[in-house]
């Protein structure tokens, strides 16, 4: 990763889902909004109007890489770049059949990081009828790994057992 | 063809939809897709794949019914197949082989032929040798076509181009060749007149008509004469010499024009895609004469092209004048003016379509295209008010005569050997002095006597094939004329 993007590491790895990432985009937005609205003179009045731990991550990003967060100039190619890195993540879709917890998503986020890297997003849906598993769909690729699926497979090929052993 | 969850867990691989726009559908996904590959949507809504980058691929849908965005589709591993077989034989379908009414007797046939195969190179292909029978003595005595000959049909609208080509069908169809009827984008009602003229004629069986209507999908619309060339080819391929019909290739261009613009492609002369010769070219190659496994076997293409107040230098009539082994111009003041079939043979060309005359028909093609251009000058001077000579008033007299000869009915087809004798009967003076018009009820009745009267149509037969050279016709006529034009009466 080049090192002016390392500066965002930490804000993308924050986002996990994709709905995680419109809610980060519309923030982001509605900061650029009254930046502009105020010309760039209250930049902390523009804080205030996204929530708390958006501005706690930006905050701790600026901090963190000795950024003026009062240098207008600093501020809004910080954002333009941002908004540039979010649009490049990739999704991976998952459908499951559950809701699943904060702890689940981190724990496949976590492994989407570990076995492929960064710049991924989850984006979950929850469709009971596969009753366990997930299917996968990735750059165009469909992958069903679902009870369902499995057991489909197994009665049809074990038909006649399955009816025999009925009887 | 399977569902889209078969080709789901098939090919494992999927694409959504990002951007619709009318038949054009931006899909994401698909890594593996291929040009001209079947896609399926999970609507159950089919298309085919225009072109693709990395990032997105461009699908031409064949439905009207909206697609929605995120709509999921999955590519299938096939290329677009038309049926084919017999069972399309009296059958009015789409493109893809559905029927185009609900028809409870017609099953789909099981076979099935790609749509975009190559055309045949030059060794499976053969001088074009016989003459092609159209009924209409304009074109068979004056603008002869071949079987395997590709000749344009061009003129303005309501000049009797569809009229000339429906003369046509039947004459091939009652000589047992198949003929297809492709019409593009035509009003319901123009296809139903198709219709019940087949049906009128007891030739349906004969003929397939692919259609599709002026408000089906243009996606649809652009394959009818690729699927009529398909199923032209299956029925080659068994055996049988093949009439198509294209009409017309400029509504045909105008579809390809919206998909192109649709799909962003960069507009070129009168904003057609930059491929529009090649699309066009690429479909008329597939026509010819052709050495099959069954013997020579020839699909014989008739495209129609229509032209703006008679200009002939258009973009696509230039382009597919150039593709074709000639054409017949129908011209709107010769239409304005009575006659019918509205052929100017001035204005017309047939490239190979005399080098499949026996001499006989040869002289008879001279003497009368010579004498065409005498009568034609004649009427020009005429003009002027100029006082005539006695000879070139009989010239025009006789040029009256010829063309009212050469004049047909809309409905009404006649052999080529019945073409040649009252024609040479005529030449020899003898219908002239009996001041029968060689239109009309007397030439009807002719040819519904040589029709049904196998004796009659025998002798005819023989009698022109025995005749070597129109000198010869002519002296025939002197003596044997009278005999048998009571023979035919």
């Amino acid at each position: 990763m080049k090192k002016d993007v390392l500066i965002y590491y930490d804000l993308i790895t924050s986002l996990k889902t994709t709905q995680e990432v419109e809610s980060f985009v519309s923030e982001i937005d509605t900061l650029m909004f009254e930046f502009y609205n105020t010309k760039g003179l209250l930049i902390h009045k523009a804080l205030d109007s996204i929530s708390f731990g958006t501005v706690g991550k930006i905050m701790q990003a600026f901090l963190k890489n000795n950024l003026d967060i009062n240098n207008k100039d600093t501020f809004v190619s910080f954002f333009q770049t941002l908004k540039i890195l979010i649009k490049k993540l990739k999704v991976i879709k998952l459908v499951l059949a559950f809701d699943p917890t904060r702890r689940t998503i981190e724990r496949i986020h976590n492994f989407v990081k570990e076995n492929i890297g960064i710049g991924y997003v989850l984006d979950i849906e929850v469709y009971h009828e596969v009753l366990g598993g997930a299917i996968v769909i990735f750059n165009g690729k469909y992958k069903d790994f679902t009870l369902k699926k499995n057991l489909e497979e197994v009665c049809r090929s074990r038909r006649n057992e399955i009816l025999l052993n009925r009887i | 063809m399977k569902d889209f969850k078969y080709y789901l867990d098939l090919i494992s691989e999927i694409g959504f939809v990002e951007e619709a726009s009318n038949s054009i559908v931006y899909v994401s996904g698909l890594p593996r897709v291929k040009t001209n590959e079947i896609v399926i949507f999970e609507t159950g809504i089919t298309g085919i794949v225009m072109s693709f980058t990395s990032d997105i691929v461009e699908i031409l849908v064949f439905s009207k019914d909206p697609i929605s965005h995120g709509t999921r589709a999955v590519r299938t591993d096939e290329f677009l197949k038309v049926p084919v077989g017999t069972e399309l034989l009296g059958k009015t379908v789409n493109p893809l082989g559905d029927p185009l009414t609900k028809m409870d007797s017609y099953r789909k046939p099981v076979a099935t032929r790609e749509i975009n195969s190559l055309a045949a190179g030059i060794l499976s292909r053969k001088t074009i040798t016989k003459q092609f029978e159209t009924g209409v003595p304009i074109v068979d005595l004056v603008m002869p076509l071949g079987f395997g000959q590709r000749q344009l049909v061009i003129g303005d609208r309501k000049t009797g181009k569809t009229n000339f080509l429906m003369q046509t069908i039947l004459t091939q169809a009652k000589q047992k060749n198949i003929c297809i009827y492709a019409a593009i984008g035509k009003k319901r009602l123009e296809i139903k007149d198709a219709e019940s003229f087949l049906q009128k004629h007891a030739i349906s069986d004969q003929v397939i008509i692919v259609a599709t209507g002026f408000d089906d999908p243009i996606g649809l619309s652009f394959l009818v004469p690729f699927s009529a060339m398909t199923i032209s080819e299956h029925f080659r391929d068994e055996g049988y010499d093949v009439l198509l019909i294209l009409d017309d290739l400029t509504t045909h261009a105008k579809f390809y024009r919206e998909i192109s613009l649709l799909g962003k492609r960069f507009p070129g002369r009168n904003s057609y895609p930059g491929d529009m010769f090649y699309t066009h070219a690429k479909l008329l190659e597939r026509a010819g004469n052709f050495i099959t496994p069954k013997g020579e076997k020839s699909i014989t293409c008739l495209p129609a092209v229509e032209t703006v107040q008679g200009d002939l230098s258009g973009y696509i009539q230039t382009n597919v004048m150039s593709m074709t082994d000639g054409h017949l111009y129908f011209d709107s003041d010769l239409f304005a003016k009575g006659r019918r079939p509205a052929i100017n043979p001035f204005l017309s060309v047939t490239r190979v379509g005399r080098q499949t005359q026996s001499n006989l028909k040869r002289d008879i093609n001279r003497e009368l295209l010579s004498f065409l251009t005498i009568s034609e000058k004649m009427q020009n001077f005429s003009h002027f008010g100029a006082e005539l000579t006695e000879s070139s008033k009989i010239t025009l007299e006789v040029g009256e005569k010829v063309i009212k000869f050469l004049d047909q009915g809309p409905l009404t087809t006649m052999p080529i050997n019945l073409q040649i004798l009252l024609f040479s009967l005529f030449w020899n003076n003898i219908l002239r002095n009996k001041n029968i018009e060689p239109t009309g009820d007397e030439v009807n009745k002719m040819i519904e006597t040589y029709r049904t009267n196998s004796s009659v149509q025998k002798m005819i037969d023989q009698f022109v094939m025995n005749t070597k050279t129109f000198n010869n016709m002519l002296g025939l006529m002197e003596k044997q004329g009278e005999q048998l034009l009571s023979e035919l009466k």
